[in-house]
Formats: C-alpha cells, structure tokens, sequence
C-alpha cells in the first residue's frame, strides 16, 4: 500500500556557513522571495516544532498545483526560514490547514493572472500573547509576528505548493501582499463583537482568518458622521475590475479605524446595517460595464439590473484595526472566493 | 551546514497510462467549458469541425466552474454519454 | 478547469485540456500534483486576444489536430515516480498458504476471497493450454497501463480457481474486452456494471458448463471460476479496485457474473440459431462473446400456447425494469440488452416465431413517452436529450422525432439487432430473464476461442481433477 500514497522526500541540503553565500545558495535555488532568509538547520527546525504537539510528519495539508505535503516538519522549516519565532508556529499550522478548505479554492488563488494574496487575520488572545500588531501601521513593516507569519505562509504556499512565481503562478504584476500581508483585529477598540465571534467563536479563542485579496486600497474618510462616510466609502469599494464582481462571492474587507468605529457604534449602526449599505452602495449598473469585455467569466450578481460586490451584503468583512486617526480607512478588493476560518488549537 | 529542505514534494504515486482512443471518427465528444469567451469560440469551431471533418458522431457541451470542481451530474454526464473529453481554457 | 480533466480522467475518459502557451508549464505542475497524465493541447499564444479569423485558422491547424494527438497518442509520460512493479515472471512470494492469503489481500491482489497460490508450477499447466507465448501481450490496458500478457492471464486463471483446460477460454474472454469497441475503459464507473462472459460452441459441452438449472448461480467450476476471473483480471491488470484501492467507482455494485452458457442442443431442436451463429459463428465454432451488464429484469414467469402470450409478458416486464436506464443507450444509438429465454418457453414460441420475430416484437412494443425518456435523462444526466438533434446528426432513426410531441411514443431499444437472445435456465420451469447493458458501454464483443495442437492429446493427459497434476 505504501507504494500507491507514499511520501516522498526531499534531501537535506549543504549550505555554505558564510552568511552572504547562503543567501545566494538559497536564493538560486528559488526557494527565498528575495528577501534573505533564516537557515532553516535541524536544532531550528526542532524547536520550532516543539511549539505544537504533533509529530513531524504528520500531513496538515496537501498543497495545489503541485500537490507537495505541508508536514508539520516542512512547515517548520519555511517558519524558520521566514523569521517566526517558535510561538508563532501554532498560527502558522492553522493558517496552514485553513488553506485547503475547498471554498478557499486555493488551486485557484497559486495559478491565477489576478494578484492575489491571503490576507492573513488573527484574533483572539494570541494577538496579544505573539505580539500581532493590530493598531497603527498593523499592515506595515515593523512588526516581527505580523511580518514573519504572512510570510511563512507565503514561503510554504510557494515551496511546498509549487507556486512559483511566472511559471505556475501566473500573477501578471504581482503585488508587496505576496510577500506578507498580516494583521490582527483591534478587539479592544471594536464597539462591536470581533471578527471571529461573529463567525461563531468564543471571545476566548483564538482564530486565523485567510481572506483573498487583490491588494490594498485607502479612503479619505475624515467625517464625523456614518453618512460622509459611506459615500467615501463606497465610492472605494465600488471598482468594479475587482473579481468579486465578476465572480459574484468572494469577501471585500473593510478596516476601519477606531475612530471611524466608534462614530458609527455612536449613531446606533451595528456591522449588519454597515455591510448592508455597503452592498446596497457599492452595487453598478450593468448597462455600464464596457459591452464587449475581452474575455469575461461572467457569474456575476445581478439585483434589477445592478452587478452587486459579492454575493451577499453579510460577505463583506467589516473589522477594526489601525492608528487612532480619524483619517484613512482601509479596502482590500475581493478576489471572489470565500473566505477560510480556523481555530489556533495549540 | 546542513539544512532541512523547504520544498514539499508531493505524494509518490503510481504511473498511470493515458488513456486514449483509436481516433475520434464515429465517437460522441464532450467539449467541457468554463466560458472563457475564447473557450466558447474555440468551442464554436470545433463542434462545426468534429463532424465535418472528423467523422465525429456528436459533441455535447457541458459546463464546468470558473473555479472549483465540477458538478456530480456533468462527471455523470460525460461519463454516461460521451467517449472522449476535451476540456478547456486555462488560461 | 485541470481539475476537470483530472476528474474525467480518473472516471474513465480519454481527456486532453486546452492550454495557452504561456500555461504549459503551470498546466504540466498542477497535472503532476493531481496525478493525471497529461494529454495537453496547446492552442498557439492567447486566445483571448485572437481575432474571429486569427483564432479559427489555429483551431483548424493547430489546435484539433493537437487535441486528436493528446486522445490517441500510445504511451503518455510517466506521472512522477513509476510504480515499483515486481519483474515480470520473478517469484513475488515464498510462504506458507496463510502467509500468501495474508500478502495477497495486502497488496490488493486478491479479490477479497482466498486465491489459489500461482506457482510456476500452476502457470505452467495453464501455459501448455495456449500456443502463444507467455510474453505475447493483447495490449496495454486501461487505468494502469498494464499490459494484458499471456502470462498474465495464467497467472489470475489459477488464482481464480480455474482448471488449467479453460485456459484458451481466458485468453478470449482478454481478448475480448481488450477490443477498442468493448471500452474497458469505462468500467469503473458509477454505475458499476460487470462483464459477463458467453460461452458458445462444443466446448461448452467438453468443459461441463452449467446451462440448466440454476445457470447464473455459483457451484459449477467452470462459470463460477471463469466469472470470477474475468473481475480479478479487471482488478489485477486493468486496475478497477473498491478502496482501499483506487479505479473503480462504483457506487453500490454487485457481484462478478458467474459465465453464462447455452443449451445449444435445445436451440438447435426447437430450430433456432443458437447465440453464436446468431452472431455469425458456425456450429463447431468455440466463442466467447463478453457484455456488460448493469442490471436484471426480475426473474420473468410467463403462460399461454402461443408465442405472444410469452413474448408480450416478456415486452411488460422489461419496459419496466429498462425504462430507466435506457435513455443513457438511446443517446448514443446502440445498448444490448441480452434475453435469457427458458427452455420450455422457447420452444412454445419458436412453434410460430423466428428469434428476429422475437426482436421485432420487442423492439416495437417497448416504448416510453419521449417526455418520460428525457425526464429520466435530467433527473440522472447534466444534458438534456434532443431527439431531434439525434436524429439530425445520424445517431437515431427519424421515427425517434418525427414530432415535437412530448407525449409520442419512442422506442427503449433503438433496433431489433441490438437484442441478444440465448437459451438457458431450467426446463421444467417457465422462468425467463432480460440483462442490460450499461449504455453502449462493454458493447457485445465475440472473440474466437484457439485451442492449442495439442489439446486432444493434452486433455487425454488429464487424469482427474488438475488438483492431482501437481
């Protein structure tokens, strides 16, 4: 039997200890984004693996298109490799096995033209146990949780499922996502109930969220009342290139700020109502679109004539992080496959 | 120094045969398709072509997802109805 | 859209995908990690930014001829690392009888049921029952790519218990399935139909087949042994296994057919062609004749002196129990139902009716609304049935669509010839039974049986059971 679903593996490999060299070893053999990387040696890799209580070859996923085994041991040495320290492994595992949930469409996502990158959310008491940055700059670089979980999870999407960029994936551009794209929600600031108890989920636990998004976008929404807001809003939202609309699923997130929160917490709008006008606003006339697309995969959503954003207004993600200004929101377009949600068991 | 190796490779399984036919004169075709535009010109083309000039005896057009796997009744469809597949676009 | 192809692949159909150049490589990836081969056709540049007239020139030139190559080439590229397959001829095993029942079920050689041990020995004896070569190879077969050798087929003969005498009855019965129009490849499907095996000719006689009471039941060695050869072929050497194996995926199934024979001496009595001279065969010619069947009619009890009666009883049975399934062989122009007729009642209607008198009856009386026909093609199929569409590209006889009427009558059985019609059973009772065919799938496909020089001179040899040559 072992003969029809073995596991194969792949050698140990002899770096040169000379730090620059190693990079360039490495770096040819296209296993780094670029970026230098940590050598990923057994007593590393043992240590990060000691944060969860599996064995190494236990298989958390099997990676599309190449179908490679995302073992706790291979998923460890990408970690390595990324940066994280070993009490972000129990969120790179999650986030690991949230990638093969079928609706995430994950094939789709490695071998796509789009940009596309899993924008990677976490809640719970991990955040703050980790150190995830979730207020100012919680998109940004500075933060090594933020910084080294995204891109751990990116380094086994690639190396492990065989995505490598212009051969397999096909992302036309590209976009800085790929390389991390990280946060967690600022539960402490949201008037409303955070992301995963939303989805389910006690307050107590700890979730990984993984969201398809074609990039990031900003809205000057300096007002001090939901209606401004709204117009701003989704007037960003409503470019309808995005694949979402196209699509008709997928999940536009919203990150609003916690001022931008509190204003609509203060005028009685709970997230249901907030989504809801966004659905309703961010829908376009049909007759609009350009008539003689190129090419079109048209599944879209079609309300009286008006291609809506997605499928429906409770898809649109509405979370809380960033700076105390009450200036930018942020809007990430939807590729238009659903969303994967995982609990951090370890 | 040595170091573990990123890169995952995927299960060892069995070599598998193609599977093939003899030639297409006197089979029923299906032609499954996401609906790239260009898929469903192509389509146009060769469901004019199979019979004309290949002696196909019909061709049956399904559809199948953008993205995902395809629906349980189209594989028993196809399956049921059809000697040969041809599928398209990756594009 | 791969996984679509990887899918149509695994269920047994000849599949190439369409790719764009700038995707070869990425398709040649995502083929390798869903463990399909990969029959691709390239269509030169992007077809999204063709012109009409740009993209149908590479149609034509390029890209049909590129999808015929990817459905007939011979041999595809190997997908990863090859199975780590035992040398042809080498000794597999060496134990006790346990330990190699134990071995066997673990490497799914077996079909569950304890096989006898093929020793050289074993093989032998069965190899001196054939003049070809033991590395004479029918052809490679589907899912595995296995080849289909002469060796192979002594080897699963004597692990299915046959007697080494059967031999040039194995070697036809691969042959048979082995035959493009036979398309094995379609075995392993859902529905999960099984082959079953028609012997013909003097041979029956010689090899103590059971064509009387109790035909298609196990207890007689030659049918019970040779039936199940023919499903531990298709599980050892085509690959059609029930997980923990792979290839076969039916959902429900049942079990292997034990060998069918006729009472062609009663045929010949009552003034029939037996079902091999049906079939063009002479009377001394030995055949095997291989056909899928997917399910049965209910044991079918008919009464009266005349033809009619019998044949009437045997059109209001069978348009109940085929009525479903036939829009599937209605599709496609062609299923074979086989009727297994009773002694006793074939003779009353051979008294007044031909066997194409028989089949024309049939054939005429078993008819559905075409509204019910295409209900039942919905409910199962991705496709609606057009009839008329059918009847425009030459699958079906304009009768099938000479109007849009919902409620017209239309045929279950597209033509009287495609009905089989075979005398066995017990002649002291009235019973007869109808087999369908899965669509035109497992088409009824007759080989000749070759029985070696020797075979006169072999069997003289045979003292006793083969059990005692050892």
């Amino acid at each position: 039997m072992s003969e029809r679903s073995g596991i194969a593996e792949t050698a140990d490999l002899e770096v040169p200890d000379d730090i620059d060299a190693m990079f360039d070893a490495l770096y040819e053999r296209g296993v780094t984004d670029g970026l230098p990387v940590i050598p990923p040696t057994a007593a590393r890799v043992g240590t990060m693996m000691a944060a969860v209580p599996l064995d190494p070859g236990h298989v958390l996923a099997e990676l599309p298109p190449r179908g490679g085994l995302a073992t706790v041991e291979k998923v460890a040495v990408n970690a390595v490799m990324a940066g994280c320290r070993p009490d972000y492994f129990p969120v790179v595992v999650a986030a690991v096995e949230a990638l093969v949930q079928p609706q995430f469409n994950l094939t789709g996502i490695q071998t796509t033209t789009n940009p596309v990158a899993p924008l990677v959310l976490i809640n719970g008491p991990v955040r703050n146990r980790i150190g995830v940055n979730c207020g100012a700059g919680a998109l940004g670089p500075g933060w090594r949780a933020n910084a080294t979980v995204g891109r751990a999870l990116r380094l086994v999407m690639v190396n492990v499922g065989g995505a490598t960029p212009g051969d397999v994936d096909k992302s036309i551009l590209g976009m800085p996502g790929k390389y991390t794209l990280c946060l967690g929600e600022l539960e402490e600031l949201n008037p409303w109930e955070p992301f995963h108890v939303e989805r389910g989920y006690a307050p107590g636990e700890s979730t990984v969220t993984l969201i398809s998004v074609q990039g990031t976008q900003s809205c000057a929404a300096s007002y001090t009342e939901p209606e401004p807001i709204l117009r701003m809003l989704s007037n960003a939202m409503t470019a309808f290139g995005a694949n979402s609309y196209t699509k008709g699923n997928g999940n536009p997130v919203v990150i609003l700020p916690p001022a931008h929160a509190r204003i609509f917490a203060g005028a009685g709008w709970d997230k249901r109502q907030i989504k809801q006008a966004l659905f309703e606003r961010t829908m376009y006339p049909q007759a609009e679109f350009p008539m003689r697309l190129l090419d079109t995969t048209a599944r879209q959503q079609i309300h009286d004539g008006r291609v809506c954003i997605c499928r429906r207004a409770e898809d649109i993600v509405v979370i809380v992080a960033g700076g105390p200004e009450l200036n930018h929101i942020g809007f990430l377009a939807s590729f238009g496959n659903d969303l994967a949600i995982n609990p951090i068991r370890y | 120094m040595k170091i573990l190796n990123p890169v995952g490779a995927p299960r060892t399984s069995g070599e598998r045969a193609l599977l093939t036919v003899s030639g297409i004169a006197g089979l029923r075709l299906a032609i499954l398709t996401n609906h790239w535009k260009s898929m469903d010109r192509m389509a146009r083309r060769m469901i004019a072509r199979a019979s004309e000039r290949y002696a196909a005896v019909g061709v049956e057009l399904y559809d199948i997802p953008i993205n995902g796997p395809m629906a349980e009744a189209v594989e028993h469809g196809v399956l049921q109805d059809c000697d040969a597949a041809i599928v398209g676009l990756a594009n | 859209m791969l996984r679509a192809s990887a899918v149509a692949e695994k269920i047994g159909i000849p599949t190439v995908s369409i790719i764009g150049s700038a995707f070869m490589k990425q398709a040649a990836v995502v083929c390798r990690g869903l463990g399909i081969p990969f029959a691709l056709a390239e269509y030169p540049g992007a077809p999204m930014v063709d012109s009409d007239a740009e993209l149908r020139a590479k149609v034509e030139t390029n890209l049909l001829p590129a999808i015929i190559e990817g459905l007939t080439a011979v041999s595809g590229p190997a997908m990863g690392e090859a199975l780590t397959e035992p040398e042809i001829g080498s000794v597999v095993f060496k134990g006790t009888l346990d330990e190699v029942q134990e071995h066997f079920h673990q490497n799914l050689w077996s079909d569950g049921l304890p096989v006898i041990p093929p020793t050289r020995e074993w093989v032998d004896a069965f190899l001196k029952f054939t003049d070809r070569d033991p590395r004479d190879v029918i052809r490679a077969l589907p899912q595995e790519g296995r080849e289909a050798s002469i060796l192979s087929i002594a080897v699963n003969g004597v692990m299915a218990g046959c007697r080494p005498e059967y031999m040039p009855l194995l070697v036809a019965i691969v042959e048979a399935i082995s035959d493009p129009n036979f398309r094995i490849e379609a075995a392993g499907s859902t529905p999960a139909w099984e082959p079953l095996v028609v012997v013909s000719g003097p041979i029956v006689e010689e090899l103590d087949f059971n064509y009387g009471q109790g035909v298609l039941k196990v207890g007689r060695q030659a049918n019970s042994s040779i039936g199940r050869f023919a499903r531990l072929y298709m599980r050892n050497i085509c690959g059609y296994r029930i997980p923990p194996g792979t290839g076969d995926k039916g959902s429900i199934g049942y079990t292997f057919n034990v060998a069918l024979a006729e009472d062609e001496e009663w045929s010949r009595n009552i003034g029939w062609p037996t079902f091999s001279e049906d079939a063009g065969f002479g009377p001394g010619d030995n055949v095997v004749t291989v056909q899928s069947v997917v399910t049965s009619s209910p044991p079918t009890y008919s009464a009266g002196d005349t033809a009619i009666r019998h044949v009437q009883q045997f059109a209001d049975v069978f348009v109940r129990a085929f009525s479903y399934g036939s829009h599937s062989g209605v599709k496609r122009g062609y299923w074979h139902p086989l009727v297994v007729i009773g002694p006793s009642i074939a003779k009353v209607i051979a008294r007044e009716w031909t066997k194409d008198d028989v089949r024309r009856f049939l054939w005429k009386t078993m008819t559905i609304p075409a509204s019910l026909m295409r209900h039942f093609c919905a409910q199962t199929a991705a496709q609606d049935m057009d009839f008329a569409k059918l009847v425009g590209e030459g699958t079906l006889p304009a009768h099938y669509a000479p109007s849009d009427d919902p409620d017209r009558p239309v045929p279950i059985i597209v033509k009287p010839e495609h009905i089989g019609i075979l005398i066995a059973g017990d002649p002291g009772r009235n019973q007869s039974r109808g087999y369908m065919s899965n669509n035109a799938q497992g088409a009824r496909t007759s080989r000749r049986v070759a029985l070696p020089r020797e075979w006169e001179k072999l069997r003289a040899q045979q003292r006793g059971p083969a059990l005692a040559q050892r």
